[in-house]
């Protein structure tokens, strides 16, 4: 296990290496001058200036890349570029504060019904019931979150009261309310995540009750909920625990049309807003943390799964 | 070699058996086909998406108005059935005329992306999976690395760097979904490559080039046809996407889906709500038409 955690770690570690090089590259490969195109071709030369240095692209690539590294160590990106004397951490730091909101509360909810779907699907296999989940969760994965979210607008919030058309909740507002307002983009990531989580739970849990183990478990005879507790779902929901790994950063980053379409201030339309404005130090601050999320969480799944499967521990020295 | 008579019969039983594998697997590939178009799934998923290629390619046999001027006697915001089918957006426009003229632009990039990340992708994905060592080892990493940061995000920082034309959005997805490809086909090739027929082609002293296109790829064609229109469905969510975000590649008075939603789910609240929901409909619509259809091809082929 401490040679696996060694590995994993240094994994991790080269993971982050690339994306920086990434992140430092890609202005520099544009074509033409980005600066010019950010600043806007009747920009003045004082302002081209200044966009060209905050891009950096005054400097050397591999200057480029030990500040990078430098500020990242130091937790010091920078300042935005639209919002001079605001610190770049301190505005990633508050949309990464909301996108965390929404990704807890999105999971609380998504995970146990989609897993316990999976199961049910699993355990009632080939019945009207695993073809519906089956079949929900084929048509619904894909779809764009903003079309969903739309769609729940018009459905759901301009007809019930209840429901918030935005996401923000008003400052000061209590736990409850904030859920409140939190309800109908919840509702977008269960649908366009339900099937999807369910399927693979579903595949992996049928391949836990068709073998030998559990079969023996039976034979021992232990009852249905022992044999699924002890035997079944420490095997079946190790798929799961990956998906949900590698979706992770998805979720705090890349739901720029569900937190639009809600007027939700999370990490994805931050990114989108700093791309917008052509707030290089934001835009780049706000990729770092989202890719920093998804190594964090991809590496929490990975210890998890080896913890809960041994046999997962080898496939890494076999460099799988 | 000599021709000697035993040497005569291996080599005919060899080209008899040959013979018998290319036959049934003609006949499994018959079967798989025949089970493919009889899956509800696959006529379902069929059926819709033939519609928007109907729409995609000939719009005008399909519209009512013009999608780009105001429908003449009918004021704007019209909600659907008076003089309209769908109802007019805020400028008068047609919306369901909009939505037909809408399939164009999204049927041609989202294959055009996908072809693009299919071929390298797959290209990618056998060359390392079958030779694996310290090159398979880097380009792992940096596939690895891509597909850390949520391939939307890459999409709007790659489009807004050089220019919202419909040939960098096609490029920028296409290039942003060869990891993905690669991951699965590699995964694919490395499981072909451990068995005997591979070990057996190399012992038979054949050129890798051969083994990996002419042993290897036949046997994971099934695959990379699944991930392939996997892709195609995602493809369409990015591209919808990013139309949504104003990044369409187009005017914003082009008839796009993505960007009709954008420009009109503000006035929902306003109870004007088919302007949003018919091209919000569409991608819907579109997106469960191609998992619909990725789904029986992959039940077909594991049939």
């Amino acid at each position: 296990m401490k040679r696996f955690i060694i590995r994993r770690l240094l994994l991790s570690v080269v993971t982050l290496g690339i994306i920086l090089i990434l992140i430092t590259l890609i202005p520099n490969i544009a074509p033409g001058d980005p600066a010019r195109k950010i600043a806007g071709g009747t920009a003045s030369p004082e302002r081209l200036a200044a966009v060209t240095e905050s891009l950096g692209l005054d400097k050397s690539v591999i200057e480029q890349l030990t500040d990078l590294v430098t500020d990242v160590f130091t937790l010091d990106l920078g300042e935005s570029f639209t919002r001079p004397g605001t610190s770049v951490w301190s505005l990633v730091s508050t949309s990464l504060f909301n996108s965390t909101k929404l990704v807890v509360f999105a999971l609380l909810l998504v995970l146990p019904v989609a897993i316990i779907g999976g199961l049910v699907a699993a355990y009632r296999r080939d019945t009207w019931l695993d073809r519906v989940i089956v079949n929900l969760g084929v048509a619904l994965s894909s779809l764009p979150e903003f079309v969903v979210g739309a769609l729940f607008l018009v459905l759901l919030a301009v007809p019930i009261d209840f429901f918030r058309v935005v996401a923000d909740p008003p400052a000061g507002a209590s736990f409850l309310t904030e859920l409140q307002y939190l309800l109908l983009p919840v509702f977008t990531v269960l649908t366009v995540y339900f099937g999807y989580i369910a399927r693979i739970t579903r595949a992996s849990t049928i391949t836990a009750i068709e073998s030998d183990y559990t079969r023996t478990a039976f034979m021992r005879g232990l009852s249905t909920s022992e044999v699924f507790r002890k035997h079944v779902l420490r095997n079946s929901l190790v798929p799961t625990v990956a998906v949900v790994g590698t979706q992770l950063g998805y979720l705090f980053g890349g739901m720029v049309g569900l937190e639009l379409i809600y007027n939700y201030p999370g990490l994805g339309r931050m990114i989108f807003d700093a791309v917008d404005s052509a707030d290089y130090p934001l835009l780049r601050g706000g990729v770092l943390t989202v890719a920093i999320i998804y190594m964090l969480a991809t590496l929490a799944a990975d210890l998890i799964i080896a913890w809960m499967n041994p046999r997962a521990r080898l496939s890494l020295s076999e460099g799988s | 070699m000599t021709t000697t008579p035993e040497n005569i019969e291996t080599v005919a039983a060899e080209s008899d058996d040959r013979a018998v594998a290319v036959a049934t697997r003609k006949q499994v590939r018959k079967e798989q086909r025949r089970l493919l178009f009889r899956s509800p799934s696959f006529i379902i998923g069929t059926i819709i998406i033939g519609f928007w290629v109907l729409s995609g390619l000939w719009p005008e046999l399909l519209d009512r108005f013009d999608p780009k001027a105001s429908v003449p006697g009918v004021s704007p915001r019209t909600p659907p059935g008076d003089g309209t089918w769908w109802g007019t957006d805020r400028l008068g426009r047609d919306v369901y005329s909009r939505v037909v003229h809408g399939a164009r632009p999204i049927l041609i990039a989202a294959p055009a992306a996908t072809v693009i990340a299919a071929f390298f992708g797959t290209l990618l994905g056998l060359f390392t999976g079958y030779f694996r060592g310290w090159v398979d080892e880097i380009i792992s990493r940096i596939l690895e690395a891509i597909l850390s940061i949520p391939a939307i995000l890459l999409a709007i920082v790659i489009v807004f760097t050089f220019g919202a034309t419909t040939p960098v959005i096609i490029g920028t997805i296409g290039f942003l979904f060869i990891p993905a490809i690669a991951r699965t086909v590699r995964a694919a090739t490395l499981a072909e490559a451990q068995l005997d027929y591979v070990t057996a082609a190399q012992m038979r002293g054949e050129r890798s080039l051969f083994i990996i296109g002419r042993e290897i790829f036949p046997n994971i064609v099934g695959v990379v046809i699944v991930e392939v229109t996997v892709r195609l469905g995602y493809a369409i969510f990015t591209l919808a996407t990013l139309a949504f975000l104003g990044l369409s590649g187009g005017n914003a008075t082009d008839p796009n889906w993505g960007l009709d939603v954008a420009q009109n789910y503000q006035q929902v609240v306003a109870e004007v709500w088919w302007p949003t929901v018919f091209p919000a409909l569409a991608i819907g619509t579109l997106v469960i038409g191609v998992n619909l259809m990725a789904d029986s091809i992959d039940e077909a082929l594991k049939s």
